[in-house]
């Protein structure tokens, strides 16, 4: 009999791997928009860039080592009985599971990262308009490819991923439960890891950078700072980032079909759970992806309760209560729930004690003629 | 006639109705409309409604597809851009607010295609207007109605702009705001009518695209970029931009796949996306003011002084 807290456990594992793509995209949505200021509107490239991968790579590597070309076409009719063959081969052997989901993470990275050096190439040219207008169209090209060829992942009839876990039923006669939750462990696994590299990359060096190319671009060039170089660099890393968030998604449900990753569901949601949650950011961001993804499996799970009082599918509901929440946002809390900290090079005690000691040397400041008037305007500027 | 020709004619019309109001926003509000493919898809789903629910040809409801889509451009310049503008937002925060009228409409139209199907029993997916369109002397009506209605929307907006006195004022606002409301024109209701006319022109190309291209909830996305395109070859800052845009963007996004097709790889068919794309980002490169920004005089000019 299933209880209430099964429910609940099941609603949980549900929502866990949409959670952790989703945080990925929008955090590595964040590094663009947030702190360095690209409007990327093209996230959907290395999001269903990095789902592909994830798609053909695994499968395709086991069709040509095991030579199971005698079995007939990869894509097509015979793709279930391929698949079922490579799964049989990967139940017993762990290494080679192992090795192939590393192997498909980092090609699904590193394919990611040329994506995102792909659409750096507009962004280094172009305001900021146009650069909306030229990624979102570019978006598009890889659903296009895999809609309509069978190459990367099938065409219109998609195709399995081997599971690569399997082995943990096959060789450790794991629970099919618990494998389950060894999948959500790597995912949130690879979200917490996202996560903790964000953050880092923030907060070095290399994040004052960031942010001090969003403020002046023309002042970073001052000093010396390569924009070109960092903007490539960041597009490139938050693709990578990116496609894993596409990864997940794929091995989640062990299937990919190119309709699964669309403009809206890959590009605007992200925005919005950045621009809500907080841009520049990251806690907010994260906070922000999580609340999403929540509001959206919530009226999933409760549609066939609305059902009968509505002529229509209530998940459409969800799409019209998120574009609400991102105008409201707009309008009365345009820095999104959790706002940018002030950037500190010092230690905030340091920084309280030279304002301190500018404030006892006051007057003898001001027999020296100096100005107060630009220590006022370093406070307003968060210097101090 | 022949479908090729037909086909060519009918996708340049689109482009031209919708990048027209696409360029129209741009001059004014200076913000790229992501929600534009909304409009479309509104317009389309007017004529869905007429052929399915009220058994009338599509072409019929083209008035009220142009007020849908003319009630949608309205009240997303007054109820979200002009507070925003007002606030003194940025261009991506404007982005964004656009994207709040895609997303919206998402669901909406969702709701209106789930309706129809509930309530009348009818299909509102997949949905095209072939079987509405008949033809006159072997010309299809919908080929016939596209030509007469870009026809008419070009010469009436070269009349509104050059010989009436609130197209002067228009382009005065378009050409600096600032100087332009000095004088005593006002700023606002000259983009609220851009605003109208922008909507209104994508509600009626939304009717002619279910001539052209099958009718779903999201198939007005994929159209978007045909639409920047025309707009970004045409040149953004010119309002008669999209016309030639558009005309080069419709003939070859389907002329070009056809060629690729008749020598031997039929697969082109499906990629008539890319052609768009791939003259977007050469504009970009080459000539990103577009064809209207080329200064034809001066090129001129240059080439008989070398001779």
């Amino acid at each position: 009999m299933t209880t209430a807290l099964d429910l609940l456990s099941l609603f949980i594992r549900d929502i866990i791997p949409w959670i952790a793509a989703f945080i990925i995209i929008a955090l590595s949505l964040n590094l663009e928009y947030g702190y360095l200021g690209i409007p990327n509107f093209g996230k959907l490239l290395a999001v269903s860039g990095g789902g592909f991968v994830a798609g053909f790579l695994p499968g395709l590597i086991m069709y040509y080592a095991y030579n199971l070309q005698n079995l007939g076409y990869y894509y097509g009719t015979k793709h279930i009985l391929i698949v079922y063959t490579i799964n049989n081969i990967l139940i017993h052997s762990p290494l080679l599971s192992i090795g192939l989901l590393f192997l498909t993470i980092i090609v699904a990275m590193a394919f990611g990262a040329f994506l995102g050096l792909v659409s750096s190439y507009p962004a280094l040219k172009l305001r900021e308009d146009y650069l909306g207008m030229i990624l979102l169209a570019l978006g598009d090209v890889l659903v296009v490819i895999g809609y309509n060829s069978d190459i990367p992942v099938g065409g219109s009839l998609g195709v399995i991923v081997p599971s690569l876990l399997g082995f943990l039923n096959g060789t450790f006669n794991i629970d099919v439960n618990y494998i389950n939750y060894i999948k959500d462990a790597l995912f949130i696994g690879l979200a917490v890891g996202v996560y903790f590299f964000a953050r880092r990359l923030v907060n070095s060096p290399l994040g004052r950078v960031l942010r001090a190319i969003r403020d002046n671009e023309t002042l970073a060039q001052t000093l010396g700072k390569d924009i070109v170089i960092y903007r490539r660099n960041v597009m490139m890393i938050a693709g990578a980032l990116a496609s894993i968030g596409g990864l997940i998604l794929a091995l989640n449900s062990e299937s990919v079909i190119a309709t699964k990753y669309d403009r809206l569901s890959d590009t605007f949601y992200p925005w919005v759970m950045v621009v809500v949650g907080g841009a520049a950011n990251n806690l907010g961001t994260t906070l922000g992806a999580i609340m999403f993804i929540l509001i959206l499996r919530i009226i999933d799970l409760y549609k066939y309760s609305l059902m009968p009082f509505i002529p229509f599918d209530p998940v459409w509901l969800s799409p019209i209560l998120l574009s609400i929440a991102l105008g409201l946002s707009l309008f009365f809390r345009p820095d999104g729930l959790i706002r940018e900290k002030p950037t500190k090079t010092l230690s905030e005690a340091e920084v309280i004690r030279l304002v301190n000691e500018i404030k006892n040397t006051k007057s003898t400041l001001y027999a020296l003629g100096f100005n107060f008037n630009k220590i006022k305007l370093l406070k307003r500027t968060k210097i101090f | 006639m022949d479908p090729l020709t037909a086909a060519v004619i009918v996708v340049s019309g689109i482009t031209i109705l919708s990048s027209l109001g696409l360029t129209l926003t741009y001059l004014t509000t200076k913000v790229p409309n992501f929600a534009h493919s909304s409009f479309i898809a509104v317009g389309a789903y007017m004529g869905v409604y007429a052929q399915q629910v009220a058994k009338v040809n599509p072409l019929l409801y083209l008035p009220y597809a142009f007020l849908a889509g003319a009630a949608i451009g309205f009240l997303q310049y007054k109820i979200l851009l002009k507070p925003l503008i007002d606030k003194g937002a940025n261009i991506v925060t404007l982005m964004i607010a656009t994207l709040v009228v895609t997303i919206f409409f998402f669901g909406v139209i969702n709701i209106v295609a789930d309706w129809m199907a509930t309530t009348y029993k009818v299909n509102s997916v997949l949905i095209n207007f072939k079987n509405s369109d008949f033809t006159i002397y072997d010309i299809p009506i919908s080929v016939i109605s596209v030509l007469i209605f870009v026809v008419l929307v070009s010469i009436s907006l070269y009349y509104l702009l050059n010989k009436t006195k609130f197209g002067i004022a228009m382009r005065a606002a378009i050409e600096n705001p600032s100087l332009a409301s000095v004088v005593g024109i006002n700023i606002d209701r000259v983009y609220t009518f851009s605003w109208i006319l922008s909507g209104g022109l994508a509600g009626i190309a939304g009717v002619f695209f279910g001539f052209q291209y099958t009718i779903s909830t999201n198939s007005a996305d994929f159209f978007l970029p045909y639409v920047f395109a025309s707009s970004i070859l045409g040149g953004l800052g010119n309002i008669y931009g999209p016309i030639p845009g558009g005309i080069i963007i419709g003939t070859s996004s389907i002329v070009i796949p056809y060629a690729i097709a008749q020598l031997g790889y039929p697969i082109a068919l499906n990629f008539a996306l890319f052609v768009p794309l791939a003259i977007m980002a050469a504009t970009l490169l080459i000539i990103p003011q577009g064809i209207t920004g080329i200064n034809f005089r001066k090129l001129f000019v240059r080439k008989l002084k070398v001779q």
